[in-house]
């Protein structure tokens, strides 16, 4: 393989290619010589240059075209896979004037560096030096660098077929599809809930709309997605939060973003322009372990007041100093202001009370909240005031921005008997 | 939900843990919240056991890591005495705090009188020192499964698996899928997965005392493939020559077979002067060599029945315990240290019965065979039992220092099992 790059083309290829050997939430990479590193594989053919990574979760194919009008020009087609983060660490650091050059030095025969079953060539876990890429970086005043990397066998990396994706669900605009994320994402368990549910997002339709919902059960968290093109499915898809996460913050903001399903592979394809990712996801009886949005779209919240909610952060965080966990929210009928007493658990603290000014409250009501989960609806609210809507039965809340209406939380209250004796 | 709550688990980690698993089994739709309290605050245990799921759906919050503080359990007592129908509370001592002792007794009664709750006490851990409790485990879980074992069985059973509840009882859960309804001697050591070191001992030697030199290669290399190291196998060789001289010996001194079997077991028991006189009944030598057993009774028997001076042991005292030179000057001074090669061994002696018994028989049966009344049998046991022992020493050095042990110990093997008599065979 010879071929000579701008540099800035092949950072954006890295960029977006190697997502999947770059992150470490992507697990391992399926390579043999992971043994080693974390590897990209990059392969040069007459009319496209491609970067694939691939972990055990995840798989991404990124493909450019190739000519002087690209920015690539190949001298010789092949293939190589060589460790990611060295080899992206030194084409970020040759600046967007340079052209890079990569030449493969191929070994007369393959050294076998590693095989965990001795020596025999055909171990499946034996991992084949096949060379060493050399990558020369040159400015138009002839300022350059000689770096080189060893190169193994492009056979380490399995093919990934990207053409049978299953059905389409819909496209949407890369910079919604990341906000719609972003607005969920302080609902989602981290990466360890045992039964790997919580730690997904829930992408649902609801009469015709399409919602991401997320939730650790004590709060849930959804958004109305909005300018949903091409929708061509009603499934639910339950899909790991980090890796969709990551996928999101690799697309170009301006175009759209088109997803598949294939339920009988479990995996999610996403494509946008010349990115292909596929990764794994919950099958069809995880993903109907979660909450249907339905289950909190249609119960009767009865709205109680509207809060301002800079002020209100404020002062919860205040309370989260004596009690990190739940606070007491009081409300008395007609009046314009609201009551929040945090007490200590553990008697540690001194109960911290605050009054804040608030559009008259509907009714009296005494209620616990979690105070960690209030802030991080708040600190996610793009409104400056938020209405706040009371169940009945249970004194569960929902929030709902002013004037940003598909931004919806939900939390439940909890039964602390420490504020029953204030 | 079909579990109480709440529920305090305290005891053996590895019972604990299937109880964890069990109750896990039982409520298969509730969702589980799991806080160790080395991460998660009081707080938190609050507010989970505060909040119910907005499904309805049955939750279960699980306790563990549970700092030893008296503080933390009224926390706790508290939490408890609030509970709400759809939230289950199970608080597990993963930590092994939780003991009926002064301490902890106060939290254990007032969570006894907490409506509806319940107490799983699994026990202590168990250490060497509880042997007749460990026994007593076996012959529970077998009598569990409605099968059962006889002390000596349990006893082996506890060698070859160690002193783990938890291992014990999935070893026993194991075993009795194919259990006949008195588990034998051979079915244990036929079927126990050895997870202690002693069992490479009970295992091997039995199976050398069948005298199949195919089945102790097979054993062997089990043993091997399970990470045991040669040296040990060689060793445990070696002790089975020794027996078998000490058999052969005794037999030929003029001993009958089921006085050689009580010989072998009193090998390496102290006071000799009692456990080997011919005058003591069998039955009081037990009870005599009692007061004898600790370092205070053996110093006494030493000196005063076999004579050694009493400055000896002063002597020996001081040069046993070194006190080593500091390295460097200005460095401060080491604490006087005992060497390993400066501990005394305990003597050789056979863990149980059966194993003396099995050496006997193998002597008897497959060395003596029918042939007892041969002038000329005795002498050629004995000098076959010294060939083989004296073979067994030399091939153990190789093991330790040559290149190929599996090879030593084959023809370790092939000695010990072969049952011919004559030099060269």
């Amino acid at each position: 393989m010879k071929l000579g790059i701008r540099q800035s083309v092949l950072m954006k290829a890295l960029q977006k290619g190697s997502v999947a050997a770059i992150s470490d939430v992507a697990e391992p990479d399926a390579s043999n010589a992971t043994f080693f590193s974390k590897t990209i594989k990059l392969t040069a053919t007459e009319n496209k240059f491609l970067i694939e990574s691939n972990s055990s979760l995840m798989d991404v194919r990124y493909s450019t075209k190739v000519g002087e009008d690209y920015g690539i020009v190949v001298k010789e087609a092949g293939s190589v896979i060589l460790p990611a983060k060295e080899f992206m660490g030194w084409v970020k650091i040759q600046g967007d004037e340079t052209t890079i050059n990569l030449t493969l030095s191929k070994l007369d025969t393959p050294e076998i560096i590693n095989s965990v079953g001795g020596e025999d060539e055909d171990d499946q876990f034996v991992v084949r030096k096949i060379g060493s890429v050399t990558m020369l970086s040159k400015t138009n005043n002839k300022t350059g660098n000689k770096w080189s990397l060893d190169c193994y066998d492009p056979k380490h990396v399995k093919k990934v077929d990207f053409g049978d994706q299953g059905q389409h669900h819909f496209d949407l605009p890369a910079k919604e599809f990341a906000n719609a994320l972003k607005m969920v994402s302080f609902a989602v368990l981290p990466h360890k809930d045992p039964d790997h549910i919580l730690d997904n997002v829930s992408i649902q339709t609801y009469k015709d709309g399409l919602y991401f919902f997320g939730t650790d059960t004590k709060v849930c968290a959804m958004y109305k997605a909005n300018e949903v093109a091409k929708k061509e499915s009603s499934d639910t898809l339950l899909v790991p939060f980090n890796l969709i996460d990551l996928v999101s913050k690799t697309c170009d903001e301006d175009d759209m973003v088109s997803i598949s399903h294939h339920s009988a592979n479990t995996r999610i394809f996403i494509k946008q322009n010349d990115l292909d990712v596929r990764f794994v996801i919950a099958n069809k009886d995880q993903t109907e372990q979660f909450h249907p949005v339905s289950m909190l779209l249609e119960k009767d919240f009865d709205l109680l007041t509207e809060v301002a909610v800079a002020d209100l952060r404020r002062l919860l965080t205040a309370a989260s100093m004596v009690n990190n966990s739940s606070v007491l929210f009081s409300f008395k009928k007609d009046e314009t202001h609201m009551t929040i007493k945090a007490v200590s658990d553990t008697n540690k603290y001194k109960p911290n009370v605050s009054q804040m000014p608030i559009e008259s409250s509907v009714r009296d009501l005494n209620a616990v909240w979690a105070v960690k989960h209030f802030i991080n609806i708040l600190k996610t609210s793009p409104d400056e005031s938020i209405r706040l809507a009371v169940h009945e039965k249970t004194s569960a809340f929902k929030v709902v921005g002013k004037t940003t209406e598909n931004f919806i939380c939900f939390g439940m209250p909890i039964r602390n008997p420490i504020y029953a004796k204030v | 939900m079909l579990l109480p709550s709440p529920i305090l688990i305290f005891g053996d980690y590895y019972l604990s843990r299937n109880n964890l698993l069990d109750m896990k089994k039982e409520e298969p739709n509730a969702k589980w919240v799991e806080l160790s309290l080395d991460k998660a605050t009081l707080d938190d245990v609050r507010t989970e056991v505060g909040m119910s799921l907005w499904s309805g759906d049955a939750k279960v919050v699980l306790v563990y890591n549970v700092p030893n503080q008296k503080a933390v359990r009224e926390f706790l007592l508290d939490v408890c005495a609030s509970l709400d129908e759809s939230v289950r509370l199970v608080i597990w001592d993963s930590l092994n705090n939780i003991k009926y002792n002064k301490t902890c007794q106060s939290f254990l009664d007032a969570f006894k009188e907490i409506p509806n709750s319940k107490l799983i006490n699994n026990g202590d851990k168990l250490t060497e020192k509880d042997g007749e409790e460990a026994i007593e485990f076996v012959k529970k879980c077998f009598q569990q499964h409605g099968k059962r074992i006889n002390y000596t069985e349990a006893k082996m059973l506890v060698g070859i698996v160690g002193y783990n509840r938890g291992l014990l009882a999935s070893e026993v859960d194991k075993l009795c899928v194919l259990s006949p309804e008195i588990a034998t001697a051979d079915f244990i050591l036929e079927n126990a997965y050895p997870s202690n070191d002693a069992a490479v001992l009970y295992m091997l030697s039995n199976v050398v005392d069948t005298g199949s030199y195919h089945k102790s290669v097979e054993m062997a290399e089990r043993f091997m493939q399970i990470g045991v190291n040669e040296n040990v196998l060689a060793e445990v060789l070696v002790k089975k020559g020794r027996w078998q001289l000490a058999a052969a010996y005794f037999w030929a001194k003029g001993m009958s077979w089921s006085n050689v079997i009580n010989k072998l077991m009193t090998m390496g028991k102290f006071p000799s002067i009692i456990w080997h006189s011919d005058r003591i009944k069998a039955v009081d030598k037990k009870e005599m060599a009692a007061d004898f057993q600790d370092k205070d009774g053996m110093k006494k028997m030493l000196v005063r029945k076999l004579g050694i001076p009493e400055e000896y042991f002063g002597l020996f005292k001081k040069e046993a315990v070194k006190i080593e030179e500091p390295p460097k000057k200005g460095l401060r001074k080491k604490k006087a240290t005992l060497k390993a090669s400066d501990k005394i061994k305990s003597a050789e002696k056979i863990p149980m019965s059966f194993m003396a018994e099995q050496t006997v028989n193998f002597v008897k049966d497959k060395l003596v065979g029918p042939n007892q009344d041969n002038p000329y049998i005795k002498q050629q046991l004995v000098a076959r039992a010294v060939r083989v022992y004296l073979f067994a020493q030399d091939k153990l050095a190789k093991v330790r220092y040559g290149t190929n042990p599996m090879q030593h110990i084959e023809e370790m093997l092939a000695a010990l099992t072969s049952v011919r008599m004559e030099k060269g065979q």
